[in-house]
């Protein structure tokens, strides 16, 4: 059995034309069904949308594609829109192969006589044929006419290449642009515009050839009886549509396309060709007009008119920049793949001016960066940068990542409906995807913008986490890790216990209730405290006996036992309640913040220089000399433990939404845990409020401590 | 399998007119669902590439595909509307040339020819192309139309188009879903009533003196299609071929408001058709006053006559009854609706 593969055929034009036709090419099935939107964006974008999985490729046509006039390139936003519709196959619309196809046709036909210019041509819409006027250019300036001025500005008046008309084009086509797509066909029904088209089409009698696409041709209904005795040039045409065109009283049809292609079917068109190439030779990118080239003249001879044209042509400012673009891919894509993806954004405006590019924009006046924040804020992410040579302790191979960023920042991702960002992280994701990523990590804000990474895992083509597991172990981590830093408390050898005391706050929620059980492996006494006696007495007897060596006490009252506590955890949403009051923590508390919003601010921080309050813990990637060319606001070679968690799946193969949503599972954090320090990642850094916390902090507030409990106790 | 009964794969069988087409179809044929959630069907979803299913697989093993599904709602986004019904229709068609079924039997609507400003009649062979479309109902059951249209594959021999009129309730019971069309009549009529002492002269409602409402009860478009499934297969129909399910004169915007005011129990009432005022100032007039929603008023007033001369050769002459032949009924399935609400 061939491989067969599946095609769909968007059209922007009517679906009174869809059909589904298999052929063969190159021992491979294709089946290609054509879906037309009957001229609406909306619904064109939904049938990527509703295909992208079910579809091999896309052959996106009837679509005005890039306009080249005057030595410039005009492209339709809307077209532009379409796409960029985010999708994993490719968006086919072939118009370097339609440029190619239908000047050789034109050559070819003309040298054999089927075509004689010299009778006339009428373009009802010659800015989409653009390649056949240019040639027909060359030799018959005198005898090329326009229907352009009527589609752009209802002007029932014939163009021909030299007359003023052509200037108002030029502006017509400017202007185009800010209309609909939709609006630019003749398809007007009242009496008046139907009168205005006939004046238009009365002036083309004497012209014996109308080139044009049939899609537009049709449009003109029961007014296209002006085809009557007329010979009509088409670069593709579906069966039905020449017959329709047959109906009106046309003389012949004569097809642009090369006769192999159209040997392959006779509904095959231009963008169809695209896709069909692409998939047999198993390219993802378009191909070039050179390799376009070189299948024609495998298959038909390339006339020498046609090649003198097709070289001699200037390229356009907007191709140079798409070949680049595109050279620029192709360089980024003979990198090595990366096997995750993580997304982190901007933490405030000024930060989006650390991208490449932008570092030598001036400061803007304070009263801009509002609107400046918000206007960046609409650019789609990008890749910001790599991590490299993680080097797995475990199995001692390298894993690589792709690091991305939004520009938005939290202020304008928490104003914004989730849906955007949901969007924007999305295309990441399909991007990563097509890099040959297998998971992707959410970082700082982005996952916790609406329902935490549940509806974009949904959405993505690879799994998503948010990290949240290995966050909330690395923040435990560091804090235990300060509590000994600080020696305060004693770490008994023999039960390798910290003598101490731990109270978690909002013990009994998701992210509680794992700390307490974290805590309870490494205290001797724990306090757990939340509104509800029963629930904490339930979390109580679980604890006791997973650590029955461990000392559990509960309590409704923070205050009450803050006096006592070496290690206060708070993981509450009471947002803007006070919690516990500040003044009542023991000097030399070790309090770790691990509530979004956060419980103390930078103000209780300065009120207490005898306590420290740490926010989370960073991780350090394994391997002799992991590479991170991009900066994430951290010291060394340290990364958040979200991104560790996304690092340490790829690391173990493991491709699964592992953390998802805003509660964590204690089973998670433990295996996250274990698997972390299994692939040798580290703890890195602390981070308090007012970043990074080092060791001479802790040493200041060590002597601090120690001097307010002596005051405490005379 | 029986032999000599047809074998029909059935979309939207379960809905208002599925659910009295479907007894009728089992009675001659051995009828098979095409469903999205319901269990016992065939499960796939019309919006999905091929239906979601391996339509070879089903190649030999049907004589009919009876294409009923669509999205029934005046004020439906173009989007929603679309994927229903055009793109419903474009799979319902691959699934045929794919399980090579040789008849497709499509259900449109009379609301693709409502050229009435063009011509007082409409034709089987003409298509709403004139107009913009007043929703997207109408536009995309137009374009879905002309998909089945232009549409030919070796495999299919015949393709028949059937134009319901407005569906009401049967004529037993007269049992309906939903409030639309005629109904609207009522609904508005009762709350105009109640201030109707206070309005000075007759009661100004939306219609005109010229233009019929083609209603049709579900039973009798049911069994009209039905008996035109089992002939296109039984006659072996080549070709396509277009047919009006809409009674020779239809209903009169003077005889709804009559029957109304009638049931209503205001019978003495007057009231005049605001016939001389343009549309634009007669929709939103009504739909202020009666409650009339202005989509369905396009309908009421601009329906044209429908030609349904074809359907009368093939059917006989009274296949379809008129509203006074089951006025009585009509008001008791209004009623029981009403009461059950």
């Amino acid at each position: 059995m061939k491989p067969l593969y599946r095609i769909a055929n968007l059209s922007f034009g009517t679906s009174r034309w869809d059909f589904t036709y298999t052929f063969e090419f190159r021992e491979k099935r294709f089946e290609v069904q054509r879906f037309g939107a009957d001229y609406d964006i909306d619904i064109l974008r939904s049938m990527i949308t509703r295909n992208r999985h079910q579809v091999d490729a896309f052959a996106m046509s009837s679509l005005p594609t890039e306009i080249r006039f005057k030595d410039k390139t005009y492209i339709h936003r809307q077209t532009l829109e379409i796409m960029s519709t985010p999708s994993s196959v490719p968006l086919c619309h072939g118009a370097s192969l339609r440029d190619l196809a239908n000047i050789d046709g034109l050559a070819r036909l003309t040298q054999e006589g089927r075509i004689r210019p010299e009778l006339g041509v009428f373009f009802p819409n010659a800015l989409l044929n653009m390649e056949c006027v240019n040639f027909l250019k060359e030799n018959h300036r005198q005898h090329l006419f326009f229907g352009d001025a009527y589609i752009l500005a209802g002007i029932p008046a014939i163009a021909t290449p030299d007359s003023f008309l052509a200037i108002l084009t030029k502006a017509g086509l400017n202007l185009a642009n800010l209309f609909d797509l939709a609006s630019l066909a003749p398809r007007g029904r009242g009496r008046l515009s139907r009168m205005v088209r006939s004046a238009l089409l009365s002036q083309t009698r004497n012209i014996q050839y109308v080139l044009a696409d049939p899609a537009m041709l049709t449009l003109y209904n029961e007014d296209l009886d002006f085809l009557v005795g007329k010979d009509v040039i088409v670069p593709s045409c579906l069966p039905a549509m020449e017959d329709e065109i047959r109906k009106h009283g046309a003389k012949s049809i004569i097809h642009l396309m090369p006769p192999v292609f159209r040997q392959l079917s006779p509904h095959i068109s231009h963008p169809v060709i695209d896709a069909t190439l692409r998939l047999a030779l198993e390219k993802a990118a378009p191909l070039s007009l050179e390799e376009w080239q070189e299948i024609l003249n495998a298959q038909y001879t390339v006339t020498q008119q046609t090649r003198r044209f097709v070289l001699g042509a200037r390229p356009s400012t907007q191709a140079r920049l798409t070949t680049g673009v595109r050279k620029l891919g192709r360089r980024m894509r003979a990198e090595a793949t990366p096997d995750f993806a993580f997304v982190v954004h901007s933490l405030s405006y000024q930060h989006i001016f650390k991208a490449p590019g932008l570092r030598l924009l001036p400061s803007l006046p304070p009263e801009w960066s509002g609107g400046f924040e918000k206007a960046i804020s609409q650019l789609p992410g990008f890749v910001y940068g790599r991590a490299e040579k993680i080097i797995s302790k475990k199995t001692g191979r390298e894993v690589r990542g792709i690091i991305y960023a939004l520009t938005a920042t939290p202020r304008i991702m928490r104003e914004e409906p989730p849906e955007v960002t949901y969007k924007k992280i999305e295309q990441l994701c399909y991007d990563a995807a097509e890099r040959g990523a297998k998971i992707m990590g959410l970082g700082a804000y982005t996952k916790v913008v609406g329902d935490a990474g549940a509806t974009i895992n949904r959405n993505s083509p690879i799994p998503v986490t948010t990290g949240n597991s290995l966050s909330a172990s690395a923040t435990l981590w560091a804090a235990h890790d300060v509590v000994r830093r600080m020696g305060l408390v004693h770490f008994d050898l023999r039960t390798q216990r910290v003598a101490g005391v731990a109270a978690v706050i909002g013990a009994t929620g998701s992210i509680g209730k794992v700390s307490a059980k974290l805590l309870a492996m490494a205290f001797q006494k724990l306090v757990l405290i939340a509104p509800r006696m029963e629930r904490l007495q339930e979390l109580a007897d679980d604890i006791q006996k997973l650590e029955p060596q461990c000392q559990v006490i509960i309590s409704t009252d923070a205050n009450s036992v803050a006096k006592e506590c070496d290690l206060l955890v708070t993981a509450t949403s009471a947002f803007d309640q006070k919690i516990v009051d500040i003044e009542k923590i023991k000097p030399g508390c070790v309090v770790c913040d691990c509530s979004r919003p956060l419980d103390f601010t930078t103000e209780d921080a300065m009120k207490r220089p005898d306590i420290l309050i740490i926010e989370s813990g960073e991780v350090i990637l394994p391997g002799p000399q992991p590479q991170l060319n991009c900066d994430l606001g951290l010291p060394d070679h340290s990364v958040y433990a979200c991104l560790g968690e996304t690092a340490v799946l790829a690391m173990e193969g493991l491709y699964e939404p592992f953390t998802l949503g805003r509660d964590i599972e204690w089973e998670k954090v433990k295996r996250i845990y274990k698997l972390a320090r299994e692939h040798g990642v580290d703890l890195a850094a602390i981070r308090g409020h007012a970043g990074i916390v080092t060791d001479r902090e802790i040493q200041l507030t060590r002597e601090l401590a120690l001097k307010r409990r002596s005051q405490q106790s005379s | 399998m029986t032999p000599g009964r047809p074998r029909i794969l059935v979309s939207g069988g379960t809905g208002f007119l599925g659910d009295a087409v479907r007894p009728l179809l089992e009675a001659f044929a051995d009828v098979t669902l095409i469903s999205r959630k319901q269990p016992g069907c065939l499960r796939a979803d019309l919006a999905k590439w091929d239906g979601g299913l391996a339509p070879e697989t089903l190649r030999g093993k049907f004589d009919v595909f009876l294409h009923m599904a669509g999205l029934y709602d005046l004020r439906a986004t173009k989007r929603e509307a679309h994927t229903q019904n055009v793109v419903g229709t474009h799979t319902a068609l691959t699934i045929t040339q794919k399980a090579e079924i040789p008849h497709f039997v499509h259900i449109s609507t009379v609301a693709v020819a409502m050229s009435a400003g063009t011509a007082p009649i409409a034709r089987t062979d003409q298509l709403e192309s004139l107009r913009t479309f007043p929703d997207a109902y109408s536009e995309t059951k137009a374009a879905a139309e002309q998909m089945v249209r232009t549409w030919s594959s070796p495999h299919l021999r015949s393709r028949l188009i059937l134009r319901p009129g407005v569906l009401v309730g049967d004529q037993r019971e007269g049992k309906i879903h939903r409030i639309d069309g005629p109904y609207h009549a009522a609904e508005g009529l009762r709350k105009l009533l109640r201030i109707a002492s206070l309005l000075p002269g007759p009661l100004p409602l939306p219609g005109r003196a010229d233009r019929f409402m083609p209603i049709v009860p579900v039973d009798v478009a049911a069994d009209a299609i039905a008996r035109l499934v089992e002939l296109a297969w039984g006659d072996q129909w080549e070709g396509l071929r277009c047919l009006h399910l809409a009674p020779a004169k239809g209903l009169s915007s003077q005889e709804l408001y009559t029957s109304t005011l009638r049931h209503l129990g205001h019978e003495g009432q007057e009231f005049i058709l605001m016939s001389r005022l343009p549309d634009w100032l007669v929709k939103p007039a009504a739909e202020l006053l009666v409650r009339f929603p202005q989509e369905e008023l396009e309908y009421l007033l601009n329906f044209p006559r429908y030609d349904t001369r074809e359907t009368e050769a093939i059917l006989g002459a009274n296949w379809c009854p008129e509203f006074r032949d089951f006025e009585k009924e009509f008001w008791r399935g209004y009623e029981a609706f009403v009461s059950h609400r």
